[in-house]
């Protein structure tokens, strides 16, 4: 179990005066084992300093973060990379793999670092290669004796996993795993790591909406503040509800069959606020898939697309 | 995982030419620190040519010479020991037109002069070694020859009764000519030599040269390594060795007389009783390589000496010769604590100090300037790897957010310095050693001018080339220090956004 306890991170300012740049303001939350959670949020929210905490690579100003009842700010910082190595994996966006060396090389590479002879570190590897890989591709193409260069975007970010299974990690720390492939290869690489939900926790930094409703939990990171969102399913409220939970009272619509009128009271890309005139048959919300957006329709008519963190921003 | 990544860390191309670099480096300092030591053994055997190993003076000791002799022969270092009476003075020299003698050229000289039992030293065989002959047979051949003299066109006296035979072989132009010893070989038909075949052989040889003929030649021979001793074959009385250059400037040749006017000078000679005037003749010609000049240094038997001087036989220097001639410093230390003071005792090594210190300070020179292109392959090394740090900052980055620590980065990086420094060196061990074997194989006169020798030897000593890989490693391992040390502190969080 993860329990993240008032952590705050700040950096410092771009001018020399500045005052620092408050990243993360009192994150609290906690991941129960085996839990498969996402962190959602824009750039520049926080998500990857927080994903940096929880994987030992950074320090919080202030509060601490527990792994298995494990106090992190109690490990000295010497101990930061055998601990990681040993309880923590890592899979980037980019599957930073190298070159240089083959599949079952990198894969190995965590237990080689750990100490482990060639020989038992790749009879590791290829157990771990067996979980993320077919047998057609183990045996008929012989992976892993591949050069990454030489396989697909999907079998590179497959051996990331690999690579950060073959220690058997108490959390495995997934940022934007599918950031870089294409939509088959993305749902490919996060049905593997479904899948590997009973081996470890795994927290998922993410961009895409579909797959992180898809999690067991999402968090919503804004502006160092993060809160647990509903699920889509949850999102999709009548009219009426919305109406009495987002205290929307004006809520009818002048022209059923005319345009949508959505009216945007500060910047348009940054709205304070927006509002919504429309009636109840006209108001549809989804997500547009691969895309962070609340898409308000009339009819069938696109009108205009609002980032759902907008939404949020105005509904609260 | 050290060693696999730095084996990758760099790509083979760059690898292979840093480690061309180092090799370079090392090749030129094999070669050069074998061709010094050519140079260097060269000239202690000529200096140990004329000098002794050991000298100990018997003028003013507290112990009679039989004493001394008798004590030398205890010790086990001793190889040989030879009674010498020398003088040293000015003299004014002639050397007299062969057969007609008549005066021919004057030269006003410092000269040495020491009468030793010749027969101790054999120096009148010329040292002659080929490569067909085995090491054995020249320990035996080199015991007999006085060490760094390079004896030639000595005058066998039996030729003196055939003067054309005689002319032929003294006038021949032997200088650059050369004679496979395997085509004497065939002509005895014989392949184990012993020491009596090889100095038949160089004899033959020389009767080639001289288009003499060898058959009649053996028979001098014969006499020559029976009696070993020069003094036996004397017709007239004064046989001198004499140095190359010295015979050069009186147009002396073998068998030619020489005058010497003792005291036509002022000072003369440190012996009041030698007579003013006194005929040598030129019994041989010796060489001291580069270190011969024109010095008069002579030869003579230690009997005409003593009745040159008209004293009988009295040696007034002990010539001690070593199993070791570089142990001479420790043994004349030896010497000097057994006689406490009664001998005055010096040693080679002590008398050519300035020499030694002089080649030890040209050779750290040479060295150093050479070390200068590994320095600068180590500078290449540096770039190399700081590219490398700031190219694979992304796979250091990764590397540490899986657990390396950046001990284990430097490592890496050190490995990696270590691979080329070592494989720099043991490939430029084996380019410098094709190298020395490749100048083995050069012929020429300037090798024996430059060299005393008439073949170049491979010196390569497994200390120094143990000392050259513990520089190449430290070298290469402080080029990489800095850049590990960046790699090492790499911030994996800046590392993995890049």
């Amino acid at each position: 179990m993860v329990v993240i306890e008032k952590i705050n991170k700040s950096f410092p300012g771009p001018g020399v005066n500045s005052n620092p740049l408050k990243v993360l303001n009192d994150i609290n939350f906690h991941i129960e084992k085996n839990q498969f959670i996402s962190i959602v949020g824009q750039s520049g929210s926080g998500k990857s300093t927080l994903l940096n905490l929880l994987g030992l690579l950074d320090s919080p100003d202030s509060g601490d973060i527990f792994l298995n009842g494990k106090s992190f700010s109690k490990l000295k910082k010497s101990q930061h990379p055998q601990y990681r190595n040993q309880y923590i994996g890592f899979v980037f966006q980019s599957h930073h793999l190298m070159n240089e060396l083959t599949v079952l090389e990198n894969i190995s590479l965590p237990l080689l670092i750990l100490g482990l002879n060639k020989r038992e570190a790749n009879k590791k590897a290829k157990d771990a290669a067996n979980l993320v890989f077919t047998k057609e591709e183990l045996q008929e193409k012989d992976i892993l004796s591949q050069k990454p260069q030489l396989i697909s975007g999907g079998q590179k970010q497959r051996s990331a996993i690999a690579r950060a299974l073959i220690t058997e990690p108490q959390l495995l720390l997934a940022d934007e795993p599918t950031g870089s492939l294409d939509e088959d290869w993305g749902e490919d690489v996060f049905k593997l790591l479904l899948d590997l939900r009973e081996r470890t926790t795994i927290v998922m930094v993410t961009h895409n909406p579909i797959l992180a409703n898809k999690t067991d939990q999402m968090f919503g990171l804004t502006r160092g503040v993060i809160e647990k969102w509903p699920k889509f399913e949850d999102l999709r409220l009548s009219i009426d509800e919305m109406a009495s939970k987002y205290n929307m009272t004006n809520m009818v619509c002048p022209r059923c069959r005319g345009d949508l009128e959505v009216s945007f009271i500060g910047e348009e890309e940054y709205p304070a606020r927006v509002e919504i005139d429309i009636c109840q048959k006209c108001f549809g919300i989804w997500l547009d898939r691969g895309e962070m957006e609340v898409i308000v329709r009339n009819h069938s008519n696109l009108v205009k697309k609002i980032n759902l963190t907008q939404i949020n921003q105005l509904m609260d | 995982m050290k060693i696999l990544m730095a084996g990758r860390i760099v790509a083979l191309r760059q690898t292979i030419y840093l480690i061309l670099g180092v090799a370079i480096g090392v090749m030129s300092i094999t070669l050069v620190n074998s061709l010094f030591l050519n140079y260097q053994k060269g000239l202690e055997l000529a200096l140990l040519g004329t000098i002794p190993n050991v000298k100990i003076s018997l003028e003013n000791a507290g112990v009679s010479s039989d004493q001394i002799i008798k004590g030398l022969k205890e010790f086990s270092e001793v190889e040989a020991i030879n009674e010498v009476l020398t003088i040293r003075g000015t003299a004014r020299a002639y050397g007299l037109k062969q057969e007609e003698g008549a005066f021919g050229f004057k030269r006003d000289t410092e000269f040495t002069m020491h009468g030793l039992k010749i027969s101790d030293t054999g120096y009148y065989i010329e040292k002659y070694l080929d490569k067909n002959v085995s090491q054995d047979q020249r320990n035996v051949f080199n015991s007999k020859i006085h060490q760094g003299l390079s004896a030639y066109r000595v005058v066998f006296e039996k030729f003196i009764d055939s003067p054309e035979q005689h002319e032929k072989f003294c006038s021949a132009p032997l200088e650059g000519r050369q004679y496979k010893i395997s085509d004497v070989d065939q002509l005895i038909g014989k392949k184990n030599f012993d020491e009596k075949d090889i100095a038949k052989l160089k004899l033959m040889e020389r009767c080639i040269a001289a288009s003499v003929d060898f058959k009649f030649a053996f028979a001098i021979m014969d006499i020559i390594m029976e009696r070993s001793d020069i003094t036996s074959l004397a017709y007239s009385g004064r046989n001198i060795l004499i140095n190359e250059g010295f015979a050069g400037s009186l147009f002396s040749r073998p068998s030619g007389k020489i005058r010497f006017e003792f005291n036509a000078i002022e000072d003369a000679t440190n012996f009041p009783n030698i007579p003013e005037r006194v005929y040598f003749t030129n019994g041989g010609i010796f060489r001291k390589g580069f270190m011969g000049g024109n010095d008069a240094t002579i030869f003579i038997s230690l009997d005409k000496m003593a009745e040159l001087l008209g004293i009988k036989s009295k040696a007034n220097e002990l010539f001690v010769r070593l199993k070791d001639p570089y142990a001479a410093k420790e043994f004349s230390q030896k010497l000097n604590n057994k006689w406490k003071g009664q001998i005055h005792v010096s040693d080679w090594i002590s008398e050519n100090k300035a020499v030694f210190t002089f080649l030890l300070f040209l050779k750290t020179l040479i060295l150093t300037i050479l070390s200068m292109i590994i320095l600068v392959s180590s500078f290449g090394l540096a770039a190399q790897l700081y590219m490398t740090v700031f190219e694979k900052e992304r796979h250091i980055a990764v590397l540490k957010s899986i657990g390396a620590t950046p001990p284990d980065i430097l490592s890496i990086f050190f490995l990696y310095s270590f691979f080329v420094g070592f494989w720099g060196w043991a490939l430029g061990l084996v380019g410098g050693y094709m190298a020395c074997i490749y100048s083995t194989n050069i012929q020429g006169e300037w090798i024996s001018k430059i060299f005393n020798t008439e073949k170049l030897s491979i010196n390569i000593s497994s200390l120094e080339m143990f000392y050259l890989l513990t520089f190449v490693l430290m070298v290469c391992l402080l080029a990489a220090y800095f850049p590990a040390k960046k790699a090492s502190e790499t911030n994996p969080i800046h590392g993995l956004n890049t």
